[in-house]
């Protein structure tokens, strides 16, 4: 008799010992997922963030193409109609030698190396407009799952993880 | 002594619950202060993203004219002595302005100056004439 009562004990006092062993694991497992919510909270906030920074150097950024496809057209208008002061030929000695020394220059060169910038610079306006569509296209997105992490953080937490 | 224990009891029982009350109370701020800082930055970027997208098309737009510009240039004579007469053009404008500056300086006369203005008028028109001659565009 005595003995059906100690395994009946020692059965259930290891019952218990499991039941606490399965409780501290759970806990464990939802506050290892309340500390990856909140690290995927903090990554989706700083994008969130940072948007209104970055956004506004691309802005500057275009501005900053167009004033140089700007200056290129009016540099080469200059250029166009001093050639043309000089075909026309110079009056004096003094205009003779600015114009010998104008041809001098290899504008024509000069002109082939604005036309290869130019190109360069529509590419990376086009892929800079890109990257802000889509990533326009992503932040509403993003927004939402970061509202839909800080309700089961929230939850998690009533919980008393 | 039992009363004394009850109270001592009782006391740090109602500092706990104070203070984690506080506690909660401090993190809901913060929580509330970072989702209001979010919110700002999602509308602020919602406005920077129709600005950017307008400023990004205009300058494609302006990119590819200088482009077409520079192959007009290139290889078009007539395109180029259209682009030198309207240089000119602007030039001649230019000096219009200085002089006008150098009249408000009483730096030269007001005769001086309507003579020098006509003398550029007709030069400009020169230039008019010939861009009209050839139907520049």
């Amino acid at each position: 008799m005595k003995n059906i009562i100690l395994t009946i004990l020692l059965m259930s006092a290891n019952i218990s010992l499991f039941a606490v062993e399965l409780e501290v694991n759970q806990a464990a497992t939802s506050s290892s997922k309340l500390s990856k919510i909140q690290a995927n909270i903090t990554e989706y906030e700083t994008i969130i963030n940072e948007m209104p920074k970055k956004l506004q150097s691309k802005i500057e950024n275009f501005e900053r193409l167009k004033t140089i496809g700007d200056k290129v057209k009016s540099v080469l208008s200059d250029y166009i109609a001093a050639t043309n002061e000089c075909i026309k030929k110079a009056h004096s000695k003094i205009g003779e030698k600015v114009c010998q020394d104008f041809s001098a220059l290899d504008l024509g060169k000069e002109i082939k190396e604005e036309k290869d910038k130019v190109k360069e610079m529509i590419v990376q306006a086009e892929t800079e407009l890109k990257d802000v569509r889509t990533q326009e296209l992503d932040l509403p997105l993003v927004k939402k799952v970061l509202e839909s992490l800080r309700t089961t953080k929230k939850m998690l937490m009533r919980e008393g993880y | 002594m039992k009363r004394y224990i009850l109270s001592g009891v009782l006391t740090v029982m109602l500092f706990a619950s104070t203070s984690q009350a506080f506690t909660d109370l401090q993190y809901e701020i913060e929580v509330e202060t970072s989702n209001q800082k979010v919110e700002d930055n999602f509308i602020k970027s919602q406005i920077l993203f129709k600005q950017a997208n307008k400023s990004g098309l205009k300058t494609i737009k302006a990119l590819k004219e200088t482009l077409d510009f520079i192959k007009r240039v290139e290889s078009d004579p007539n395109f180029r002595e259209c682009v030198a007469w309207k240089t000119n053009m602007l030039n001649l404008d230019n000096l219009a302005d200085g002089a006008k500056e150098l009249l408000g300086k009483n730096q030269i006369s007001k005769m001086e100056y309507d003579a020098y203005i006509s003398e550029l008028d007709q030069e400009k028109n020169v230039y008019l004439k010939k861009i009209n001659s050839k139907q520049c565009k």
